[in-house]
């Protein structure tokens, strides 16, 4: 079920009647459960079993931590369980791509190889398998029983189900922490703390981000695709490339603020996914402002786990490697992603020698500078989002440089896509303004931007498509 | 701020409507940068004035390129990247009565393109709220406008299929067709998807006819290479089996015989060839 579409806008205003009827509020858990399960088996209900499973798989395995009476016990079942989490999310995301890679084709296929080869990707495995992940590690790190965890088992399970399946961040995050999310639990909602303006302001942004830039650029940007870049000048593969970092942020980012304001109406807080990240001056400092739930989910149970930075220079850079590596193959079976993943590792791995070495002038200009690398780099970075075939993306890049002898033409087409892009491009830019004026003048314009997404909402939306992020 | 908020919104969105009633016009369809616009924005021009329509075409982008030849009370429902069924189906769901509803025949193995029957701001209710607030239709969308104003050269969709790099997209069918690379050319009588478009294509046909319309299916003239793949012999045998099974009236007008023809890219005619060719089909499909 998407967002945007009207059965979901109809489960939403069911659920939030029912949820908060005073009658009922001692069930409200239950409610958001039952609203969480519809959400998820609407077009694949066989989906659920999975879901279930993993639930009940990740909830027994928690017990079995914290229940066992030695500490090689705790840690084999806390091994036994991460593996079973992982092992489930490879042979959905992964088995394709390992088989063709050492198959060589798909020709001869078994049965149980061929009914392998053609399982689908369950929609939100790789959200809900990291969360189950969260959850043993949690346990596992802390010495007792954490007091978010209930006694009874029963309603340990009940918690582990709306933790994982809560439906605003289930299909698409943002990614969960057991520690952050169960203390809100069981807290009884009132309709009253409704923070209104907050969830307005939330809401509008995410579907004006979604409906009006992402989906209106989605159809200006289409062509980032073999062999259609060939024929166009350098000045619009760069155009195109712009649109697309714009397109997945505001996909991605429109997405993540629709979850936390749903969240947020029914009295539960997520975590933000992105702060501004365009205008990072660094690579590292772009990986605190993007998908920021994902990126402190792997620093927290891995790049900790593998040492971190505590282990000296080499170790450093191996564990950095490994984390982003990790990272690019989180977002799918392809081997494009690795690279991608390998590309941003290499990158940190770079910075951090040069940081120790050189000390940049805080000069604006210079500031400028690293800004528009890091932005270049990580737009460059996205072609191995759409051409998944590494030849083409480095075809493009050199395309890029090359294609000079092109006419460019300043069409319908180029027109649109800078001015789809201008919301994101002045989001970003109000961020660098001085606080006075956020504060000031800028609060005071508050009713205008917002006036001016909702009428865009209204007249302005694209042809929908569904959300980047639903595919990981 | 919420309030004040919705205020500023209604008073622009008014002030919007008032530029729309008292102008009148509308972006030429041609106007939009993307296809998927295109297509929605022309769907919901047969929705909202094909009443008056004596013929409507449903079609593909083939067709798509009659688009400025054809005169005014003929209405296109040819979905780029699409198929003629998605048109079909259209004119069913929307129980719409033109005289002549002509079918292209060069990509019915295409299924129905749903996104352009469910789009949510165009399907079901939200279709009656657009015709009660025309300003919030596809072809008013206040950016589009601006992109068209703010460009220097108006260049509309279907130039995208002209050659301005020779040797790639506009040579895609011609590659195609080369031997050792030939996929297009491959056999298609048993592909399950032609039976799947197939049998759906006489459904609606059926359905069509019994609403008092009269069907006609054409053939648009494409490169003469692709016209003689096996691929498209059967694809054109399979297609005429087909309407046998319908036992009812409808005409076949197929391409005419003329060494002439011009395409930009192995399927779609050039712009002479596509005027002369839509006069030559209106003459006919009277």
């Amino acid at each position: 079920m998407l967002f945007t579409s009207s059965s979901f806008l109809l489960l939403l205003g069911i659920t939030f009647i029912v949820y908060y009827l005073p009658f009922l509020r001692r069930w409200q858990t239950l409610i958001l459960i039952i609203a969480s399960l519809i959400f998820y088996a609407w077009e694949q209900p066989y989906l659920l079993i999975l879901l279930l499973g993993s639930i009940s798989f990740n909830t027994l395995t928690t017990q079995g931590i914290y229940l066992s009476q030695t500490p090689n016990q705790r840690k084999l079942i806390a091994v036994l369980g991460v593996s079973a989490n992982l092992g489930l999310l490879a042979l959905f995301k992964y088995f394709k791509l390992i088989f063709v890679t050492v198959h060589g084709g798909l020709e001869d296929l078994t049965p149980v190889e061929a009914f392998l080869y053609y399982l689908p990707l369950p929609v939100g495995i790789s959200f809900y398998t990291f969360e189950g992940i969260s959850l043993l590690l949690d346990v596992f790190r802390s010495p007792e029983k954490p007091k978010w965890i209930p006694d009874k088992r029963l309603h340990f399970w009940y918690d582990t189900t709306l933790f994982v399946s809560f439906f605003p961040h289930l299909v698409a995050g943002p990614i969960l922490k057991a520690h952050e999310f169960y203390p809100q639990i069981n807290n009884q909602k009132k309709f009253t703390s409704i923070p209104w303006v907050r969830i307005f302001e939330t809401l509008l942004t995410g579907y004006f981000l979604k409906m009006v830039i992402a989906d209106n650029l989605k159809d200006l940007t289409y062509q980032i695709s073999y062999p259609a870049f060939l024929d166009l000048s350098a000045a619009d593969l760069w155009l195109r490339l712009l649109g697309y970092s714009m397109q997945i942020f505001a996909d991605f980012a429109g997405y993540s603020l629709i979850a936390i304001g749903l969240a947020d109406l029914f009295g539960y807080k997520l975590p933000d996914n992105f702060r501004f990240p365009y205008i990072a001056k660094s690579f590292s400092e772009f990986w605190t402002r993007w998908h920021i739930s994902l990126s402190s989910w792997l620093k927290e149970y891995l790049y900790f786990s593998l040492g971190g930075n505590r282990k000296g220079k080499i170790r450093t850079y191996v564990n950095l490697m490994l984390v982003m590596l990790l990272g690019g193959m989180w977002h799918g079976g392809a081997w494009s992603f690795m690279v991608w993943g390998g590309f941003h590792g290499l990158v940190l791995v770079i910075e951090r020698g040069i940081q120790q070495v050189v000390k940049l002038p805080n000069s604006i200009w210079v500031t400028t500078m690293e800004r528009l690398l890091v932005f270049t780099g990580v737009s460059f970075a996205w072609l191995l989002f759409v051409l998944t075939d590494f030849s083409q993306a480095l075809l493009y890049f050199k395309a890029t440089f090359t294609h000079t002898d092109i006419p460019f033409v300043w069409g319908p087409l180029q027109v649109q896509l800078v001015l789809y892009s201008l919301p994101v491009i002045i989001y970003h830019l109000l961020y660098l303004l001085p606080d006075s004026l956020k504060q000031n003048q800028l609060k005071m314009a508050k009713p205008i931007f917002y006036g001016t997404m909702l009428f865009l909402l209204l007249t302005n939306a694209g042809v929908p498509g569904s959300f980047i992020y639903f595919r990981f | 701020m919420i309030v004040k908020s919705i205020v500023v919104g209604i008073f622009i969105t008014s002030l919007f409507a008032f530029i729309i009633y008292a102008n009148g016009n509308t972006i030429p369809t041609w106007g939009f940068p993307h296809w998927n616009h295109d297509n929605v924005g022309k769907t919901e021009k047969v929705a909202f004035h094909a009443p008056s329509a004596n013929i409507i075409l449903c079609g593909s982008s083939i067709s798509y390129l009659m688009e400025p030849y054809l005169p005014r009370e003929v209405y296109s429902l040819s979905i780029t990247g699409g198929s003629p069924l998605t048109g079909m189906q259209l004119i069913h769901q929307l129980n719409l009565k033109p005289k002549i509803v002509g079918i292209e025949i060069n990509y019915l193995e295409r299924s129905v393109e749903d996104t352009y029957l469910t789009h949510p701001l165009y399907s079901g209710f939200s279709k009656e709220i657009k015709d009660l607030f025309p300003f919030m239709r596809t072809y008013y969308q206040p950016i589009n406008a601006i992109g068209y104003l703010m460009s220097k050269n108006n260049i509309k969709v279907r130039d995208a299929y002209k050659i301005t790099h020779p040797g790639h997209i506009g040579k895609t069918i011609e590659n195609m067709l080369l031997p050792g690379k030939i996929k297009i050319g491959k056999e298609l009588r048993d592909s399950a998807t032609v039976n799947n478009t197939l049998k759906p294509m006489l459904e609606l046909t059926r359905k069509i006819t019994a609403q008092g319309i009269k069907v006609v299916f054409y053939e648009i003239p494409m490169n003469p290479l692709l016209m003689r793949t096996p691929r498209y012999k059967q694809l054109i045998e399979a297609f005429q089996d087909s309407i046998k099974l319908l036992e009812i009236p409808v005409t076949f007008i197929p391409a005419p015989k003329y060494s002439g023809w011009k395409t930009v890219d192995g399927d779609h005619l050039e712009t002479a060839s596509s005027r002369v060719y839509t006069e030559w089909l209106m003459k006919r499909i009277n």
